[in-house]
């Protein structure tokens, strides 16, 4: 075999190993990708172990030998408190007793912002805000008593003191708590305002000696913690860890006879790392559901490379397995003798495809570690897709080269050229449409995916393929026709287009694949950048803008720096009629208009017209009101307390910043729902807000009770499922690429000998390589342009009708809404010409090297 | 006493009313009219006849590598027209030798002469012969000191030569060789034609389709061919 057909043989079977070892592979990293992402997003104490440790047991024994075996987490950290204990003190010395909480965490006094005095026995840290709260100074004495011991705890042992007295040394800055640095992570409820946005105990961060005797006297808790290090953790490996955290809980149980009867919830904070392992099995499965027809697609696509590989080979070695046809040689022997010679380069490319997927699911993949349960499973596939390979060439070549000799009557080829291949195509993509317009694509409901029906899903591909089906008759009908054209031309440029007419077969074949390839890029490229659009969207409509902070009062009493980005909405339920609800959005109508999410293509008017229309005059007694998202039963609105409240809904939409669903909302102006005496919550909406916004706020004496960013919109885990589903249409579209330069590379090969002929032959008549050149250019280029032109236009159109019906997420407002990206679309075109000048020069290299006397005897 | 056994029939192969023709273009373009001959046991018969009168087509139909749109075939009195493709290549196996007219369209590229040889009678018959006897019986054809050259490396002729021994290996019924001299220079091809009548001269019946003088010379019958119909 050539080293031109080796190497398509080699490319071939690498394709076939990618794309069977691809997409396992890539699922697999997804789901590691998503513990990763996840517990990134966590708190490490959360997803660890937390046991509540009795002093001198034998379970601290068990608990520290159990995580010395345990890979992925980080040393055991020890933490002592005595939460609700009281106070009185210096100071504002009023002789009321105020609740505390005393803490102590090893390496405590570094993780407070700034540097603090080290504290040694007696001596307490306490908040900045505290100190100035009570009116403390450094130096006071802060008497601590508290409840009586646990109830359920062991008693105290006699003589051992249940208060203590602190000496205050220092302050120190609040502890961040959205979100909380990992230090504090675990315990951030010690730190965070209450629900109503008030200061929480005051945290007196002290000595181990300090705390200590409490700790023996029960009257203080010693929380063992183990954080796992996600860091490159695979979901195997994680679901392990959850597995072994969950019995070294156990192992502490059987060996701490102090705990028995105790319910294990008292004992132990359950790890949500078992949870965590949980969604990111659902964000696999999504990704899995979503490229699914992708999957099949690239089984297909690699199989016809696969059949046209085999077809070209049999081409290549036409007058070996004529020879074995006359020479009567049986079947089983002809494909023994295929199969030897094609063993090795099968081999070859399916351990270079697998590498290949694992380089490239390692390098651009959503995670770079692998399981290697899942490694193991993608190379016994890879293994097995090499064997059936292997028989897809050795039985496609074997056939070929039965038509050598004594084939079949040519009517029964006839018969098969009339079958409607193009109706039973285009069936399948209306059917395809049809259950795609019905069922819609993979539905995510929080961390879930519901439906993918995988036929509905392969609509794009699909519609592709029905519409390249069609053109290929009449478009090879008139190639043939165009048989003598360019008898005018120049001699290079006629040889060129004469080479691609000759075949008409060949060449509309190209020229369809290569439409395939860059319909499917282009496809691929305005689903992914639409997905990746609408989920922006969705979240900036879903949050209004890009970061909505939940708080009391207005804009008028912030930093003008933050007033100038902001706007305050205000919001309420209220009930319709009797049983109906719905929710009342009050807006600025000065303001709203420069901060909230506005796509464009929402109302047939511009925002600004859109607000103007909530001051349009309206009966007596009622209020302009924007309906989003439905329609009202009735106009009389009741909110809580029983204040009734009539609108006038003066136009209607699907959507609006800020709108939840289910609907409808209603948009008023905030200022005539405030002198309607409808309470409200408020929110204050930040377009491009500093990454301090919340601390500015809080500085600013603004409580904030909860904020909402467009990255924390969703669950994570759906944000993920859809990024990567849409990625791995993108690596199809380059594995497609691939294919067609492939097979570009094959027929130039199989034509290899007829150039070399056609080339010693006119080198006689003074065309040179520069001609042959041109040549080869017009012989390869002139498949690609048309492919390339046509396959745009298709792969726009493919995308653009399935973008909306393939929303993931359609639950959620604005529809998705195709997204071209131009630059790209030109790049992807740009690469297929230059792919075109690539082969061109290879084949012209290959001529460079043609010896004209072995070509005359046919011994080239 | 064993009853004598009746003599071989004295035609190997005949045709019968032999029509050939294709559909090109959508036109129908008749290869071979109404042909009906015989080739005679032991003898060597060539086909002549303008380029495009048909005798390709005849060969091949007598090769069992093509069918025919009417009339029939008979190999050793049996009609082979009506047989399924797996009875027609097991007739090429085992009674049938042929020779393309391009010399190295009939060697495998990845052998040398003697695996050639070797692999042509390990087809016919199932089992090879020794290096010595196949070395022997290149040099029968002139060929000894090229039996372990690749076949790329011999000339059109020697290939051509090696192509007729191959053919001929293991004793099938019938030779037939199409155009077996169009690629060679007059001498080569008077050797190769001396080769042709050397294989008919020990047993084996021998078709050539041909316009080579030298081979019609050496021919024991010839049939002319003009537009697909006997002349």
């Amino acid at each position: 075999m050539r080293l031109g057909g080796v190497v398509g043989i080699v490319a071939a079977s690498a394709l076939a190993a990618v794309a069977t070892a691809g997409p396992p592979l890539y699922v697999s990293s997804a789901a590691s990708a998503a513990v990763q992402v996840q517990a990134e997003r966590s708190c490490g104490a959360d997803l660890g172990l937390r046991v509540f440790v009795l002093p001198d047991g034998e379970g601290r024994r068990v608990l520290a030998e159990g995580a010395a075996t345990l890979d992925h987490v980080a040393p055991p950290i020890e933490t002592l408190a005595r939460r609700a204990a009281t106070f009185t003190g210096a100071g504002r010395d009023d002789g009321l007793q105020r609740r505390i909480t005393l803490l102590h965490r090893p390496g405590q006094e570094d993780e407070l912002g700034r540097p603090v005095a080290t504290l040694g026995p007696g001596d307490a840290l306490l908040p900045d805000w505290a100190i100035d709260q009570l009116g403390l100074r450094v130096g006071d004495e802060l008497e601590v008593g508290g409840p009586s011991p646990r109830r359920n705890g062991p008693a105290p042992a006699t003589g051992v003191p249940t208060g203590v007295r602190l000496r205050l040394v220092g302050g120190y800055p609040a502890v961040p708590v959205q979100p909380p640095p990992s230090f504090w992570c675990g315990l951030v409820n010690d730190f965070k305002p209450t629900i109503l946005g008030d200061y929480p105990d005051p945290v007196a961060l002290v000595s181990a000696e300090t705390l200590a005797p409490l700790a023996q006297a029960g009257l203080a808790s010693d929380t063992w913690e183990l954080r796992p290090t996600t860091d490159g953790i695979t979901r195997d490996e994680a679901a392990a860890l959850a597995r072994r955290l969950d019995a070294l809980v156990g192992d502490y149980v059987d060996h701490e006879p102090r705990i028995a009867g105790f319910a294990r919830s008292q004992i132990a904070i359950a790890p949500r790392l078992g949870a965590l392992v949980g969604r990111s099995e659902q964000v696999a499965a999504t990704v899995a559901r979503t490229v699914g027809p992708v999957t099949l697609a690239g089984a297909v696509a690699t199989a016809a490379v696969l059949a046209a590989s085999a077809l070209l080979l049999a081409r290549a070695r036409r007058r070996e397995l004529r020879l074995l046809a006359v020479r009567g040689v049986p079947a089983p022997a002809v494909w023994a003798r295929l199969a030897r010679s094609l063993v090795a380069p099968v081999a070859a490319g399916i351990g270079l495809g697998f590498g290949v997927a694992v380089l490239a699911v390692a390098r651009f993949g959503p995670a770079s570690s692998f399981e290697p349960r899942l490694v193991r499973r993608a190379a016994v596939l890879t293994v097995a897709a090499g064997l059936v390979a292997l028989a897809l060439l050795v039985g496609v070549a074997a056939w070929s080269a039965r038509q050598l000799v004594d084939a079949p009557a040519a009517h029964r080829r006839r018969v098969l050229r009339r079958v409607p291949w193009e109706a039973m195509a285009v069936a399948l993509a209306v059917v395809s449409y049809r259950r795609l317009d019905r069922l819609g694509g993979v539905q995510l409901l929080g961390a879930k995916a519901y439906g993918g029906d995988v036929l509905a899903q392969a609509y794009p591909l699909l519609l592709l393929v029905a519409v390249l089906v069609v053109v290929a008759r009449p478009v090879s009908a008139l190639t043939r026709r165009l048989r003598f054209v360019g008898r005018s031309w120049r001699p290079s440029l006629q040889l060129g287009v004469r080479r691609v007419v000759a075949e008409p077969g060949v060449s509309v074949g190209l020229v369809l694949a290569t439409a395939l390839a860059v319909a499917s890029l282009v496809s691929a490229r305005v689903l992914t950048d639409s997905a990746v659009q609408a989920l922006g969207d969705k979240a900036r409509t879903f949050v209004g803008s890009d970061l909505a902070v939940r708080t009391d009062g207005d804009e008028t009493v912030l930093p003008p720096a933050l007033a100038a980005r902001t706007t305050t909405v205000a919001r309420q339920d209220v009930r319709l009629g009797s049983s109906g609800t719905a929710q009342v959005l009050g807006v600025d109508p000065d303001t709203f208009a420069r901060v909230a999410a506005w796509r464009g293509d929402e109302a047939p008017m511009s925002l600004a017209e859109v607000l103007a229309r909530l001051r349009e005059r309206v009966p007596a007694g009622a209020v302009a009101a924007i309906v989003v998202g439905g329609r009202l039963e009735t106009n009389e609105l009741t909110g809580p307390g029983g204040a009734r409240f009539t609108v006038a809904p003066v136009l209607a939409l699907d959507t609006f910043p800020g709108f939840h669903n289910p609907g409808p909302v209603i948009v008023v102006d905030r200022a005539t729902l405030a002198r309607s005496g409808l309470s409200s919550t408020f929110e204050l909406w930040f377009r491009g807000p500093p990454a301090d916004v919340l601390a500015q706020l809080r500085a600013a004496g603004r409580r904030v009770y909860s904020a909402n960013g467009v990255d924390e919109v969703f669950d994570v885990s759906s944000f993920l499922a859809v990024r990567w589903s849409y990625a791995l249409l993108g690596a199809f579209g380059v594995v497609v690429g691939a294919v067609t330069a492939l097979a570009q590379l094959l027929v130039l090969d199989a034509r290899r000998r007829s150039r070399q002929a056609a080339y010693v032959l006119t080198a006689r008549m003074g065309l040179g390589l520069r001609s042959q050149f041109v040549s080869l250019l017009t012989e390869v280029g002139v498949p690609v342009v048309l492919g390339a032109v046509g396959g745009l236009g298709l792969g726009v159109a493919s995308g653009r009708t399935s973008v909306a019906r393939l929303d993931t997420l359609r639950n959620l407002q604005p529809v998705t809404r195709p997204v071209v990206a131009v630059p790209a679309s030109v790049a992807i075109v740009g690469a297929a010409l230059v792919t075109a000048l690539v082969l061109a020069a290879w084949g012209l290299a290959a001529l460079a090297r043609t010896r004209p006397m072995e070509v005359l005897r046919e011994t080239a | 006493m064993r009853p004598p056994e009746a003599p071989p029939d004295p035609v190997v192969a005949a045709t019968e009313a032999l029509g050939r023709s294709f559909v090109n273009q959508g036109e129908t373009v008749t290869a071979l009219d109404d042909v009906t001959m015989s080739v005679r046991r032991g003898s060597l018969t060539a086909i002549v006849g303008p380029s495009g009168s048909g005798k390709s087509t005849l060969l091949g139909l007598l090769a069992c590598l093509d069918r025919p749109t009417s009339g029939r075939v008979l190999i050793d009195g049996s009609d082979v027209t009506s047989l399924d493709r797996g009875d027609r290549r097991r007739l090429r196996r085992h009674r049938l030798g042929v020779v393309l007219p391009q010399p190295s369209d009939n060697l495998l590229d990845g052998l040398d002469a003697v695996g050639n040889l070797r692999w042509a009678l390990r087809v016919r018959s199932g089992h090879g012969i020794g290096l010595d006897e196949a070395v022997a019986r290149l040099a029968s054809v002139g060929l000894g000191g090229a039996a372990r050259k690749p076949v790329v490396a011999l000339s059109g002729g020697e290939q051509q030569r090696l192509a007729v021994l191959c053919a001929a290996a293991g004793d099938p019924l019938l030779v037939l060789a199409d155009e077996p001299t169009a690629s060679l220079d007059r001498v080569t091809a008077a050797t190769l034609a001396g080769v042709l009548r050397d294989v008919c001269d020990r047993g084996t019946t021998t078709v050539v389709a041909t316009h080579d003088p030298s081979l019609v010379a050496v021919a024991d019958v010839v049939v002319s061919l003009e537009h697909g119909r006997l002349a």
